[in-house]
């Protein structure tokens, strides 16, 4: 990395003076995904679900998904911690494939067997709240002073 | 077939995955927008000031190395049609010389043959 390069990486803002909002939401969903990783590997019971919704086989179980959604989380505040833009949206756009993968199997699962939309509803609340996040709240991840200059090359 | 927790398994995995591609597409369209309707910071502003600067001199080239050409155009036709006027002036001294010489050479035979004339009578 060239010194240009982390000279600029250096002068990046805070993410929580660039966007309060976008911060306290990633701060709020790192905190969600940890409580709700340790939730699916301590505090639920396999034996008495009779409906699994993405448990397919020994692999892909509870504990794989708590594991998933803590990793997750610990990534969102490592991001935040390192001020790093570009990790912090790459962890939301990957909580957004997994809270969407949630959200579909959810919906399959209240149309065939209503009386559980309100959980599927809030579901469907988080996921949308996390992609207006990701669109409209975070600032662009700065690209390298390498590619920008190719670029102006490129123009001129 | 699949059995049916495969099934859900796989049509979650595949629409998250498409959900989370027209996300990021949506928010690269966004912020784009942005981008376009916000001013440029101060070192972009600065590259765009040599970039116009260096293309006004290279219309500013152009436009000179144009109107050169031009004129050495017309100072080809010029040296042209100069060339072509002193051919005919050339020519026509040439004619006033020849018809001065042919003028004498009449005139000296008109006085001879009055002479002539005169010694019969």
């Amino acid at each position: 990395m060239d010194t240009i390069e982390k000279a600029i990486k250096q002068a990046r803002p805070n993410l929580k003076t660039v966007t309060p909002l976008a911060h306290a939401i990633l701060n709020i969903y790192a905190i969600f995904n940890i409580a709700l990783g340790i939730s699916f590997i301590l505090a639920i019971d396999s034996s008495r679900i009779t409906a699994p919704l993405l448990i397919v086989n020994e692999v892909f179980t509870y504990d794989f998904w708590g594991f998933v959604f803590i990793a997750i989380g610990i990534l969102k505040l490592y991001s935040i911690k390192t001020n790093n833009w570009n990790l912090s949206r790459k962890s939301l756009l990957v909580g957004v494939a997994i809270k969407a993968a949630w959200a579909i199997a959810l919906i399959v699962r209240s149309l065939t067997s209503p009386g559980t939309w309100l959980v599927t509803i809030m579901w469907l609340a988080l996921a949308l709240v996390q992609i207006v996040t990701f669109i409209f709240f975070m600032p662009p991840a700065v690209e390298s002073y390498k590619q920008r200059r190719e670029d102006r090359e490129d123009v001129i | 077939m699949l059995s049916e927790p495969v099934a859900i398994a796989l049509i979650s995995t595949v629409g998250g995955i498409a959900i989370a591609y027209i996300t990021n597409v949506v928010a690269k369209k966004v912020q784009e927008n942005k981008a376009a309707k916000q001013p440029k910071d101060r070192m972009e502003q600065m590259f765009d000031g040599y970039e116009r600067l260096i293309k006004q001199m290279a219309d500013e080239d152009e436009r000179k190395a144009r109107i050169i050409r031009d004129q050495q155009k017309e100072i080809v036709e010029m040296k042209l049609k100069l060339n072509a006027m002193e051919d005919n002036l050339a020519t026509a001294q040439d004619d006033l010389i020849e018809s001065h010489k042919s003028k004498q050479l009449l005139t000296k035979e008109l006085h001879k043959m009055r002479q002539e004339y005169s010694h019969r009578k």
